[in-house]
């Protein structure tokens, strides 16, 4: 069997800070194969981002990786400074949230295009802008010859996206990692960019791994999620058979308190508390003080163990129904 | 003064109008005036939730804004408790703002960080001198902190100390120091984590039920208001175009915007979302400068005609209890 395209094996990332070292990322394992797309989802501080951009290369003082390391294409990263810069905007490239501070704001989105494909792919400039205009019209940007002249800001946050996008796009990457692409967005407008990057997924043949706190948004985009809490993953699988039937209480209590148009539910179901500080963070499970059904065995650390119906979750008590009690009382 | 009747709402606007300026200023440069609300006619029942939905450059924040005089009125009214406030100033306007306080979406930007948890809770009491001693302003902190559901000793910590849902806690525990009978919220879990918008929207409830408030509740899309709103208005380009119950709303929407604001909500079921044939339109919100002459949303709509090119639907009844500004009505 061969190497998948990338892998990730016990990543800890820490940041040094006056008040102690931050454990932003506490041994994360996961691959993606080509044309995979993988859903890291979780809430602020949960430490996705920080593995996003772990993978990318990017994490600069007061961060650094502690332990693990990141391999491409069966090719160790973290051993090879030079080799991981190369594939950094080429066969790795990333869609940030806010398209606005990632644009120069003072060059024509054209030319910042442009830029790229000079730089990567060696193109001269009629060529290189001959093949912006037809990454503008993959994206599904209208009278791309006139739009590649515009500054970022005669764009709106939409079109920016795409613009970002289509950036990414520019070096035919293997690999895309968008890292919380809609937020910023209206809620017509992000739908547009998740059939826009479902349609490029499937064309491309890219693999995807989307960054968001959005578990809808995650659903419209990925066959398979990984749910992240603390640091760590709690629990990951098959999107499908996961958001049917998760079996981490973290998980269930997150798919639970998402608003939806449809629950009957007079009140919602609300995880009490809030996520531990990651400055010294609990040895054991880290959702133990939050958890309804948690007892003295958690105080280790669960193994993230199959569950059976094609997960792994880290659960001790994996599958039982954490918030049944919750629920009946929100129902009277 | 009148004396407020029982019977009127705790807050009604009538066809309520603000304008802004944009453009180059100077002598000889061409100014230009846009409406960035129009038309906006609604009420607040006491006890009552309105979510007011509404994309970025709807309006929504602007309509608030001028609910708590803080946008100048270009046209309309707004009555508090029947009184009319639309040109309240000086004292009276100061008295005002007791009797409606905002809470806002960024827990993180509106708090001051040098301020004691009792400091920013007691500062509206202080202000307004409702509190005659230390000892009397230290007992209403105490009791609005429990109110929240806030720990006994968070008054002498810091907003720092504070997770992002605490911290909406303590503003919300600020907006209620004063009784005030409404209170608008302006995307008041927005900037929160999944898990804890729960607990702020359920804390909000609990707080309508026990002390009878109103709540304007601003919202950027249709789920997180689901379970607060007694009613909606769905506003686009600065118009109502749709005002309904709740579940008239999601389950019979009449406003082909509505019905693509429903339709962009992302679900939490895989199969649901991929197979989902998206009503959601392509392009954007037309220039305020030069409105359209017909219905705003025309230029995005699958149902428009030539009607609605010509000429502005009015907002009116399809539906008891329900209107919409629509020519070709679902």
């Amino acid at each position: 069997m061969s190497a998948p395209l990338l892998a990730i094996d016990h990543l800890e990332v820490v940041f040094d800070t006056r008040g102690g070292a931050v454990e932003a990322v506490r041994g994360v394992s996961l691959a993606v194969a080509r044309g995979e797309t993988l859903g890291l989802v979780g809430e602020s501080g949960c430490g996705k981002s920080v593995t996003a951009q772990a993978v990318m290369g990017l994490i600069d003082p007061p961060g650094r990786i502690l332990a693990g390391d990141i391999r491409w294409e069966g090719r160790s990263l973290t051993r090879d400074p030079k080799g991981w810069a190369r594939l950094r905007g080429s066969e790795i490239a990333m869609v940030f949230q806010d398209p606005m501070t990632s644009l120069n704001p003072l060059m024509s989105v054209g030319d910042q295009i442009v830029e790229t494909l000079r730089y990567h792919k060696r193109l001269g400039r009629s060529a290189a802008r001959r093949r912006a205009a037809e990454l503008f019209g993959q994206v599904g940007i209208g009278a791309p010859e006139r739009r590649l002249d515009q500054l970022p800001h005669e764009f709106s946050g939409g079109m920016r996206q795409r613009v970002m996008i289509a950036m990414a796009l520019a070096c035919e990457p293997k690999l895309l990692i968008a890292d919380e692409p809609t937020t910023a967005l209206d809620v017509t407008v992000q739908a547009q960019i998740v059939d826009l990057l479902n349609e490029l997924q499937a064309e491309l043949g890219l693999a995807i791994i989307l960054i968001t706190h959005d578990l809808g948004v995650a659903a419209g985009l990925c066959r398979d999620v990984a749910v992240m809490y603390a640091g760590r993953i709690v629990e990951m699988g098959p999107i499908d058979t996961l958001f049917a039937a998760p079996a981490h209480p973290y998980s269930q209590g997150l798919l639970r308190s998402t608003p939806t148009l449809t629950a009957s539910e007079r009140r919602l179901v609300a995880i009490p508390g809030a996520p531990p500080r990651l400055i010294g963070p609990p040895t054991g499970c880290a959702f133990l003080a939050r958890c309804p059904i948690g007892d003295e065995a958690c105080r280790r650390l669960p193994p993230l163990a199959p569950t059976g119906a094609g997960g792994r979750a880290a659960c001790f008590k994996a599958g039982r129904d954490a918030w049944a009690d919750a629920r009946e009382a929100a129902a009277n | 003064m009148p004396e407020p009747t029982p019977p009127a709402p705790t807050l009604a606007v009538e066809d309520l109008a603000v304008e802004y300026r944009v453009g180059q200023s100077g002598f000889l440069a061409s100014r230009q005036t846009f409406r960035a609300v129009e038309g906006v006619t609604f009420a607040i029942a006491r006890g009552e939730t309105l979510g007011l939905v509404g994309e970025s450059g709807s309006g929504k924040s602007t309509v608030g804004r001028a609910i708590l005089r803080r946008a100048p009125l270009a046209a309309g009214r707004v009555l508090l408790e029947g009184e009319d406030i639309s040109h309240a100033r000086g004292r009276q306007l100061q008295r005002l703002r007791a009797r409606m306080q905002l809470v806002l979406q960024d827990p993180y930007a509106s708090l001051n960080p040098r301020m004691s948890v009792a400091d920013i809770v007691a500062e509206p009491l202080i202000v307004h001198r409702r509190v005659a001693s230390k000892a009397q302003a230290r007992a209403r902190v105490a009791e609005l902190l429990h109110l929240v559901g806030l720990p006994e000793d968070a008054h002498t910590r810091y907003p720092h100390a504070f997770s992002g849902g605490q911290r909406q806690r303590i503003g919300i525990a600020r907006a209620l120091a004063l009784e005030p009978p409404l209170i608008v919220a302006d995307e008041p879990v927005s900037a929160l984590d999944v898990s804890v918008r729960a607990q702020v929207i359920n804390l909000m409830q609990d707080l309508q039920e026990k002390l009878g408030l109103s709540y304007l509740c601003i919202a950027h899309d249709l789920a997180i208001v689901r379970h607060i709103s007694h009613r909606i208005a769905i506003l686009y380009a600065g118009r109502v175009v749709e005002i309904a119950g709740r579940d008239a709303i999601y389950d019979a929407p009449k406003h082909p915007y509505t019905e693509a604001l429903l339709a962009a909500v992302p679900v939490t079921d895989p199969a649901v979302q991929r197979g989902r044939a998206r009503a959601v339109p392509r392009g954007e919100l037309p220039d305020l400068t030069r409105p359209p002459p017909g219905c705003r949303y025309a230029p995005r709509c699958p149902r428009a005609s030539d009607l609605c090119h010509a000429r502005q639907p009015p907002l009116e009844a399809k539906a008891p209890g329900h209107l919409a500004a629509c020519w070709h009505p679902g």
